[in-house]
C-alpha cells in the first residue's frame, strides 16, 4: 500500500460485452443524437419564423422565446455532460466535485443581473 | 479483471481516502482533464457574462444578430442563422462519433476507434473551415457600406464603413465585432487544438501504441475535451447568435 500505484490500473472500462449489450448502447447513443439534433433544428426554425425583428425585441413573445432558448440550451448541455461525457457513470464524489463549483457561475450571473445597473451608474459617474 | 476488484472494493471513507486507491475511481489523467475543463468552463462563462453585460449597456446600437449572419456558402439567398445551425449540427454529430470511438475503445476494438475517431477529426476540420468562412464573410461585409462616424487618428470622421475590424464595423457597436472575434475565436482555437489532440491519439491508435498499452483510456480523455468543446458551442450558439 505504501508505493504509488500504476495509474493505468485504475482504468475500469468494461472490456467484455455481448452483442446485445453493444446494440443497446448504440441505440441509446442514437436516441440522444436524434433528440439533440431535433432541439437544434427547432431552435433555428423558431429563429427564422418568429425572428426578433418580426415579433419585436420588447414584446412578451420574444421574452418567452428567450426563456425557451435558455431552457433548451441547459437541457442540451445536461444531456451532453451526463451521457456523452459519462459523468452519470462516475462516482458520486467526482460528480459533486465537478458540478458544485458551477454554483459560483450562478452567483456571477446573479450579481450581474442585480448589481449591474449600480456598477454601470458608478462607471458613468466617473466618466462624467 | 483482477484490478477491477481493487477499484470497486473500498466502501468506507477510511478505505477510500486511506491511500493505495483512487477515491474518485478515476485515473490521474482523467481527473485532471475534468478539473481543466471546469476551469475552462469558468473562462468561457466570464466571456459570455461580459457579452451579456455589453449587450445590455449598448442595446440601442447592438445589431439584430440574425440580420448579420444570413449568408450561406455557394448561394446568395437570405437564410438567417441557417449556416450557424448547420455548424452546430456538424459539431453535435462529431461529438456523437467521438462517443462511438470511446465506446469502441471500451471493447478494445482498434478498427472501431480508428474509424470513429477519424470521422470526428473530419467533422472538426469541417467546423473550423466553416468558422474561417464565417469570419471571412463577416470581415469583408456587404457590397454596400454604411456611413458612420469613425475615430481616425483621434478625430471623428464620417466615412463609409464596410465589413468589420477591431476599431469599427458596419453592423453596429464596436464591441459587437470585438466579442464576435474574441468568443468565436477562443472557441475556434479550442476546436483546432481538439483536432490536433484527436489526430495525435488517432495516430497512436493506428500504429498500435494504445493496443500495446492494453486500454484506450487516452481516447476517453481527448473525448472529454472534445465533448466540452461541443458543450461550449451550444452556449455560444444560444447567447451570441439566437438571443
Amino acid at each position: 500500500m505504501e508505493q504509488e500505484i500504476d495509474q493505468s490500473l485504475l482504468y475500469s472500462a468494461p472490456h467484455a460485452r455481448t452483442p446485445e449489450q453493444t446494440k443497446k448502447v448504440r441505440n441509446k447513443i442514437l436516441r440522444i443524437t436524434l433528440f439533440l439534433s431535433a432541439i437544434t433544428i427547432f431552435e433555428v426554425w423558431v429563429g427564422m419564423v418568429y425572428s426578433k425583428t418580426h415579433v419585436g425585441a420588447t414584446s412578451s413573445t420574444w421574452q418567452m422565446i428567450k426563456m425557451m432558448y435558455i431552457v433548451l440550451t441547459l437541457i442540451k448541455a445536461g444531456f451532453i455532460v451526463y451521457y456523452f461525457m459519462h459523468l452519470g457513470d462516475e462516482r458520486k464524489n467526482l460528480r459533486t466535485t465537478i458540478l458544485l463549483p458551477i454554483v459560483l457561475l450562478v452567483y456571477l450571473i446573479f450579481i450581474c443581473l442585480f448589481e449591474g445597473e449600480n456598477i454601470l451608474q458608478y462607471v458613468r459617474d466617473i466618466l462624467n | 479483471m483482477a484490478h477491477q476488484a481493487t477499484i470497486n472494493a473500498p466502501t468506507t471513507t477510511k478505505e477510500l481516502w486511506g491511500g493505495g486507491t483512487s477515491p474518485f475511481g478515476a485515473s490521474y489523467g482523467k481527473l485532471m482533464m475534468w478539473f481543466f475543463l471546469l476551469s475552462d468552463a469558468f473562462s468561457f462563462s466570464t466571456l459570455l457574462v461580459s457579452l451579456g453585460y455589453a449587450r445590455y449597456v449598448h442595446h440601442a446600437s447592438w445589431p439584430v444578430v440574425e440580420s448579420v449572419f444570413y449568408h450561406f456558402p455557394f448561394t446568395h439567398a437570405h437564410l438567417p442563422l441557417l449556416y450557424v445551425g448547420l455548424m452546430t449540427f456538424i459539431l453535435i454529430v462529431s461529438s456523437v462519433t467521438m462517443v462511438l470511438a470511446v465506446d469502441a475503445g471500451h471493447t478494445n476494438d482498434k478498427k472501431g476507434v480508428v474509424f470513429w475517431l477519424g470521422l470526428t477529426i473530419i467533422g472538426g476540420l469541417i467546423f473550423v473551415g466553416s468558422q474561417a468562412w464565417e469570419w471571412y464573410t463577416f470581415i469583408v461585409g456587404n457590397e454596400t457600406g454604411v456611413i458612420k462616424d469613425v475615430l481616425v487618428d483621434g478625430v471623428v470622421v464620417s466615412q463609409e464603413v464596410k465589413g468589420a475590424n477591431l476599431q469599427y464595423n458596419e453592423y453596429g457597436h464596436t464591441l459587437f465585432a470585438n466579442f464576435f472575434f474574441f468568443i468565436t475565436g477562443f472557441h475556434g482555437f479550442h476546436v483546432f487544438s481538439g483536432v490536433v489532440l484527436n489526430f495525435i491519439i488517432w495516430l497512436q491508435a493506428l500504429d498500435g501504441t494504445l493496443e500495446r498499452r492494453g486500454h484506450y483510456e487516452m481516447v476517453e480523455k481527448v473525448g472529454l475535451y472534445w465533448h466540452f468543446v461541443d458543450l461550449v458551442w451550444v452556449f455560444v450558439f444560444t447567447f451570441f447568435y439566437l438571443l
